[in-house]
């Protein structure tokens, strides 16, 4: 099985085997940076203590104060704060939508799937992205 | 080229496809879900006498190849660069319709911006000054009802007077209006497609933050809510729809009106009396007489003409019986439902309800959408997989497509032969194609590699269907039905007419024989069903369901015929077009796996059900 990264600038994802560079590099496979076939963007390869630092970064935050989405009561509306480290690649997913710093968003529902809404737009999220969104409770 | 060419593009269900059609006059299928067009329609306008080209693109959230129906977008704002862009935007939704402006004028593309639904803005107690916003942004903005032909004529007259939309922050770009299209479009078109792409996909993304500050500043300078909502009828009928008890309830009820509507007036009732009484009554004997008496069964010659219009495998007695008597019908009384259907909202709310099983297939919800419109019919399902996100999700949902999720016109057939059943074989049937979907979504999820794609899925709100556009789409989908479908069963019927004549017929029986009665336990004669269920599944079951009635089959084969024909490919036009989405190896290896484990399950089915006794 190949490893599967995404893009921290687009949030593309891709498998490692799809970040060949153009024919002719001297540094070949000795080449540590990753490019995203999408945006062609360059980036190093997260390693595991910086994965690790990320987490913990997302741990202390979340003791600043920041509430992820699945900590939020159905009906309670709050607002957008931003996403939890390592996952800023999905933020573009949800700013097409409305979902940007600031964004007013009310919790509908928690189950079967969780169901927000932005504005006009209603959204359907799965648990696993709702746990990645960071909310602050307007006060 | 010399002729203009204006593309309507924004947001998914917006109604972009509305005025497409209100503009060209053309049909297009139009429903009240994300993701209704998946390709570029082109049709034709007249506007002070010129003939103006205009394109109906898919739905973008922002201009970037995400999805495949994306990419077609993409590609059609690349490929006309000289093109004038009117972008259709949901009143309701204009903070969403900017960032795609954005996009646009960072393109430099000259743009008309129409403010579409603006009724359901009014509802929602919001109002937006079009005029300041026109004059903030530069460019012409049309406030329009498109389902009420609302503004549309205001739409053709300010397309000349399009231009590259302002934003605070853009004006300071130095660059002259048209300089980036110029660059591109005298270039030949494959070298620089690669540079063209990267250039479309990352133009906003870098500062995706960048075009904020100015879209909050023109919201807060036009958009304004007057007074609060209150939930209407409609809306909370959407929020019982993804509700984890009431929303099943609503399954329930959706999946039993179907039953009531399509199985039993449908296939039960419209089918009795156009075959009994239309065809078997009327038609059959008419067009026997009218045989006998023009053609004698004398002559070799004359009498082979005969059978071919009234004979046992007849032009009439058989294709058009079966074709108009049977399916037709069944078809109507599903596309109706299903029309209604689609343009309440109901579907991607099921999407809500499904995604975590879905999740185990190595699917999303959204893989909902594809499959339900497979009940409709399979070959315009195959296509709809392009609003998947990844190649794996895409060929899983083919493959469960082309497997276990019968097509309209079968399902009826299906339901019909279920009538000689008791419940409880019923409910056996239904289970197992269940039982089957998940099994091999689930050991396809597992072997094949790739990702799996989040579940993201905006949901459209709860609207009346217009009766009007539930009839346009039935018809036109009754239309493309007769020109498809009616040749095929006339093929199909021609076949076994050649067959009948050149006594091949007993031959393919005893040939399959070992198949269908050895490891099926079907009378051999069955063979000719699973031969013409090779051109389409629901013509071998319309097959089945005739032996059925007339009693060749016991309770215990129907069940087996039903099964191993369920699992059958669904035609051939199917198979056209997997190839197509997915390349001829794909569908190459979908068709040989589905033949088989058709069969397998179908003997299978056999054997236990012997061994248990029943």
């Amino acid at each position: 099985m190949n490893e599967t990264l995404q893009c921290p600038l687009c949030g593309f994802k891709f498998e490692k085997t799809d970040t060949v560079c153009t024919h002719g590099c001297p540094l070949g496979k000795f080449c540590k940076l990753i490019k995203c076939p999408n945006c062609q963007y360059e980036f190093p390869e997260p390693s595991r203590p910086l994965r690790w630092l990320a987490k913990w970064f997302h741990q202390a935050q979340k003791r600043a104060g920041a509430l992820d989405l699945t900590q939020v009561e159905a009906g309670e509306t709050v607002e957008f704060a931003g996403m939890a480290p390592g996952a800023e690649g999905r933020s573009r997913m949800l700013a097409v939508y409305g979902m940007t710093a600031g964004a007013r968003v009310t919790l509908q529902q928690k189950q079967p799937s969780f169901v927000v809404r932005v504005g006009e737009t209603e959204l359907a999220l799965e648990a696993d992205i709702a746990r990645q969104i960071l909310v602050r409770r307007a006060h | 080229m010399s002729e203009q060419t204006v593309i309507l593009v924004g947001n998914p269900n917006v109604g972009k496809s509305v005025l497409f059609s209100k503009l060209t006059g053309k049909f297009v299928v139009i429903s009240n879900y994300p993701g209704t067009t998946v390709e570029v329609t082109r049709g034709e306008m007249t506007l002070d006498g010129a003939k103006i080209a205009v394109i109906d693109s898919p739905g973008v959230n922002e201009l970037a190849s995400y999805t495949e129906d994306a990419r077609v977008t993409c590609d059609v704002v690349r490929d006309h660069p000289e093109a004038t862009i009117i972008q259709v935007a949901d009143a309701k939704n204009l903070r969403r319709a900017l960032l795609v402006t954005h996009q646009l004028a960072k393109l430099q593309r000259r743009v008309v911006l129409v403010l579409n639904m603006m009724d359901e803005l009014d509802a929602c107690g919001a109002h937006v000054d079009a005029r300041k916003l026109g004059k903030l942004l530069g460019v012409p903005v049309v406030p329009t009802v498109a389902t009420a032909n609302t503004g549309v004529h205001l739409v053709q007259k300010s397309m000349g007077s399009a231009s590259v939309p302002h934003f605070g922050v853009w004006q300071r770009s130095p660059e002259p209006a048209m300089a980036p299209d110029r660059q591109v479009s005298p270039s030949p078109a494959g070298d620089l497609r690669s540079e063209e792409v990267r250039g479309l996909e990352t133009c906003a993304q870098p500062e995706l933050g960048d075009p904020l500050p100015a879209i909050n500043d023109l919201l807060a300078q036009t958009y304004s809510h007057v007074r609060p909502r209150r939930a209407t009828f409609l809306q909370t009928l959407g929020w019982w729809a993804t509700h984890p008890l009431k929303g099943l309830a609503l399954v329930a009820l959706v999946l039993s009106f179907t039953f009531w509507f399509v199985g039993q007036f449908g296939a039960g009732t419209c089918v009795n009396f156009l075959e009994k009484t239309v065809f078997g009554g009327y038609i059959n004997p008419a067009a026997t007489r009218l045989a006998d008496a023009l053609l004698p069964m004398n002559q070799p010659v004359t009498r082979f003409v005969h059978d071919f219009f009234v004979g046992p495998y007849g032009l009439v007695t058989m294709a058009l019986s079966y074709g108009f008597a049977i399916v037709l019908p069944i078809v109507t009384t599903f596309f109706l439902l299903f029309g209604v259907l689609e343009d309440s909202g109901y579907l991607p709310r099921l999407a809500v309800m499904v995604n975590r099983v879905f999740r185990a297939m190595g699917l999303n919800g959204k893989a909902v959408l594809p499959i339900v419109l497979g009940l409709g019919c399979d070959t315009m399902a195959t296509m709809t997989t392009r609003i998947l996100e990844t190649r794996k999700e895409r060929v899983i949902t083919t493959l469960l497509l082309a497997l276990a999720v019968p097509c309209s016109a079968q399902l009826g057939v299906l339901l019909a032969m279920m009538a000689s059943l008791s419940m409880m074989a019923a409910a056996f049937w239904f289970l197992l194609m269940v039982g089957v979907t998940f099994l091999v979504g689930w050991l396809a999820s597992k072997l094949l590699g790739g990702e799996s794609s989040d579940f993201i899925l905006e949901l459209p709100p709860m609207r009346r269907p217009l009766l009007g556009n539930v009839a346009v789409k039935t018809f036109a989908r009754l239309e493309w039905y007769l020109k498809e479908v009616i040749p095929l069963f006339v093929l199909g019927t021609a076949i076994l007419f050649v067959f009948d004549k050149l006594n091949l017929l007993d031959k393919i029986a005893r040939a399959g024989a070992p198949l269908v009665k050895g490891w099926l336990g079907l009378p051999p004669e069955t063979a000719q069903a699973f031969l013409v269920g090779f051109l389409r599944r629901d013509y071998g079951a319309v097959f089945l369901l005739d032996a059925a009635k007339s009693g060749a089959l016991t309770p215990h084969q129907v069940l087996v015929a039903m099964v191993t024909i369920t699992l059958f490919m669904p035609c051939v036009a199917t198979l056209f077009m997997i190839a197509r989405e997915l390349g001829k190896k794909t569908a190459a290896w979908i068709t040989a796996f589905v033949f088989v484990f058709a069969f397998l399950v179908g003997g299978l089915v056999d054997k236990t059900v012997h061994l248990l006794g029943f």
